[in-house]
């Protein structure tokens, strides 16, 4: 088994899925400290989320994260240059997300396609992760056995659904 | 072979699918194909019967995926809305 990786932040559309499946303990594996914006914090209100957030909060696996200045501004700024493409907007959270992951070198943790396809859009500097990402490094790393069924389960878990893409990517790891 | 990929990033890190060598076309299509899936899971009769505004974030959600304002249409907190999408059978892909 590996050493874990550095640094995530995680905004909403993540979180509420990922807090659904049965082996979300491999989040924590996987990075030293996930950030939770404060703005990502005040959407969550339910369980699974907000207990298994506070928990992580009190373990010290998450940290709070408290929106400079200047982070707001930068969001700011992505959310404007998003709407002046044809695709996705990104909205407050996630624009929160890609600043503070282009400013302290943080892994963007999200499910929004606006921020998932951002890097390439937009042209930044930034590595953005969905589920399926997390669960190929944690695989790959040794913390999950079973990759295709790992991907399965977290579909059935979360009622999400990975494209044929990702699947057909899986399938040739699995192969090689 | 997974750090081909991508392009951003440190060295050691797996890069995911939406890379350089794609172009937007394919990103337009991966959009598409979310949103085919999400009507096409969806359980409408439950999604009709909703009080409107409700209805009109369930259906907005599907269209776009966008949970967040989704969410706002429906006054309801991010998680809020999430349970509501499970109940429709709204599955989430990005």
């Amino acid at each position: 088994m590996s050493q874990a990786l550095r640094e995530a932040i995680a905004d909403t559309s993540f979180i509420v899925d990922w807090a659904r499946y049965g082996k979300r303990s491999v989040l924590t594996e996987l990075f030293e400290v996930v950030h939770v914006p404060e703005s990502v914090l005040r959407e969550l209100k339910l369980p699974p989320a907000v207990d298994w957030v506070a928990e992580c909060l009190a373990s010290g696996a998450f940290a709070l994260f408290t929106e400079t200045p200047e982070v707001e501004a930068e969001a700011r700024r992505l959310m404007a240059a998003s709407r002046g493409r044809p695709l996705r907007r990104i909205d407050y959270p996630e624009a929160v997300c890609l600043a503070a992951g282009l400013r302290f070198g943080y892994v963007v943790l999200t499910e929004n396609s606006g921020a998932y396809f951002a890097p390439r859009v937009l042209g930044l500097g930034v590595t953005v992760w969905r589920a399926f990402e997390v669960i190929v490094e944690a695989w790959r790393r040794g913390l999950i056995g079973d990759l295709l069924g790992e991907l399965r389960r977290y579909e059935e878990e979360t009622l999400h659904l990975f494209r044929r893409r990702d699947w057909e990517y899986a399938w040739g790891l699995t192969r090689s | 072979m997974l750090e081909e990929r991508g392009g951003q990033g440190p060295a050691n890190l797996y890069l995911p699918p939406p890379v350089r060598a794609r172009g937007m076309e394919e990103v337009a299509e991966a959009l598409e194909e979310a949103r085919k899936l999400r009507r096409e899971r969806a359980d409408w009769e439950f999604i009709e019967k909703l009080p409107p505004k409700l209805k009109a974030a369930l259906k907005y959600y599907i269209e776009t995926g966008d949970v967040y304002v989704a969410s706002r249409i429906a006054g309801m907190t991010v998680d809020e809305f999430n349970e509501l999408r499970v109940k429709a059978r709204v599955p989430s892909v990005t």
